[in-house]
Parts: C-alpha cells; sequence; structure tokens
C-alpha cells in the first residue's frame, strides 16, 4: 500500500512524528502473510505459530491435518488458501 | 486477549481481516487452530463442512437450512453445535455448517452465539481486535 510520507505532528503522542513513521509502526503489529500465501491458490496450508514458514500444505483440511500428525508437528495454524481474500462482504 | 489483524493475500492490494486462531471440538476429536474471520455483520456463524467431516458430526439426520448472503442469494447450511477454544478459553456455540461458502473465509464467527457470549472490540485504527469470553459462558 503506498502512503503519501507526509510531515505532521502526531499530538495525541506529544512527539513530532511522520504519517509514513505512524503508519509503520501500525502495520508492523499485524500478522503479513501476503508473501507467504502468494503462492498458494486453493486448498489449506498449515503454518508455524510464529507465521513465518509455511509448514504442510494439501487439498483438504483432513489431508493437512493427516500431514501434520504424520510429521509430528506441533504449533501450527491452518488457513484456507486464496488468491484474493479482498472485497468480500461475508455478511450472512 | 488482543489479537492483531491479519494481511492476506488481494486484489488489487492485500488486505488486512480480523482473524483469531480457534480450534474447534466434538466429543472426543478436535481441528488445530483454524484462523477464523470475526464477522460482527453474520447473524450466525458459519463452518465449511470440512470441519465436521473431519470432527465426525453427522450432518445426514440435520434438515437443511437457507441462509441468504447479502444479495439476497440463498445457500444451503445445517444447524450444529460445537465447542470453541481461543487460546485456552472454551466455549461452545451454535454454528452452521455449510458446503457453499468460499474459500477465502470458510470460518465465519457471527453475532449468534459467538458476539452473544463474548465482549468484542475491534480497533481498526490499531489493527488490533480483543475478545473476552464472557466469565458466565466459559467452560
Amino acid at each position: 500500500m503506498q502512503v503519501k510520507l507526509v510531515k505532521a505532528t502526531d499530538q495525541s503522542r506529544g512527539k513530532s512524528s511522520t504519517c509514513q513513521t505512524w503508519y509503520n509502526e501500525r502495520m508492523q503489529k499485524t500478522i503479513d502473510l501476503s508473501t507467504l500465501l502468494k503462492n498458494y491458490s486453493t486448498g489449506w496450508v498449515a503454518i508455524t505459530s510464529d507465521y513465518k514458514k509455511i509448514v504442510v500444505s494439501g487439498k483438504t483440511l483432513k489431508e493437512v491435518t493427516k500431514k501434520i500428525n504424520e510429521k509430528k508437528l506441533s504449533n501450527v495454524v491452518l488457513i484456507s488458501a486464496s488468491k484474493n481474500y479482498r472485497g468480500y462482504v461475508t455478511s450472512v | 486477549m488482543t489479537f492483531p489483524y491479519t494481511t492476506l493475500p488481494g486484489l488489487p492490494i492485500d488486505t488486512k481481516r480480523p482473524l483469531i486462531p480457534i480450534r474447534f471440538i466434538y466429543k472426543e476429536k478436535s481441528t488445530l487452530p483454524i484462523l477464523s474471520l470475526v464477522d460482527s455483520g453474520a447473524d450466525y456463524s458459519y463452518l465449511t463442512v470440512e470441519i465436521a467431516d473431519l470432527l465426525g458430526i453427522s450432518l445426514k439426520g440435520i434438515k437443511p437450512q437457507k441462509s441468504f448472503g447479502i444479495n439476497g442469494s440463498p445457500f444451503l447450511c445445517f444447524s450444529s453445535e460445537i465447542t470453541i477454544d481461543l487460546a485456552g478459553d472454551k466455549i461452545t456455540i451454535p454454528v452452521h455448517f455449510s458446503p457453499e461458502l468460499t474459500p477465502a473465509f470458510p470460518v465465519i464467527l457471527g453475532q449468534e452465539g459467538f458476539f452473544s457470549q463474548a465482549k468484542i472490540i475491534f480497533e481498526r485504527y490499531s489493527w488490533n481486535l480483543e475478545i473476552k469470553f464472557l466469565e458466565e459462558n466459559r467452560q
């Protein structure tokens, strides 16, 4: 995301800052899976709990779970892969 | 508990979503933690039927119901109940299993049962989400 660099004073924090710095500080707090998931458009993936590495992938939840159990992996989180997570109105 | 938003691939630009790692429990079986979307606009919680299949939840005897997307289009779902575990805190919530959810969000945690049993604060300005299950509902 492009953010225009504008000199500004962040009065709420009582010190000079730039909008870029303000934005970056908050961006760092998020978990960023955008790069990790770029090459996965379908199925499920297992990611280490520090969100740094994909350890298993597969077509179904069952398949990925089986692979994780066979490899005796722990401390992973699963996510369904998609090429695009943007633009959904998920209200149902 | 505070959870940061998760940045995910998006077109034309990446997107941040309030996802939380939920372990689903049914009888003696449980899933690994699955990143699940917290969706204040959803009336109910919706889970892919893959989770029912994995946990051995039979949907055969359950009468299918219709839910409706934001454009009014209907989709099939099956009502059930499941226990969820968020970082060690557990509650039981009603859910609708559906084979028709988008693969991007196969788990949606909505108002009935989830929001009604937790204090949930979206802090999108700082990309954080705070969740605390109500004491009387914790297991």
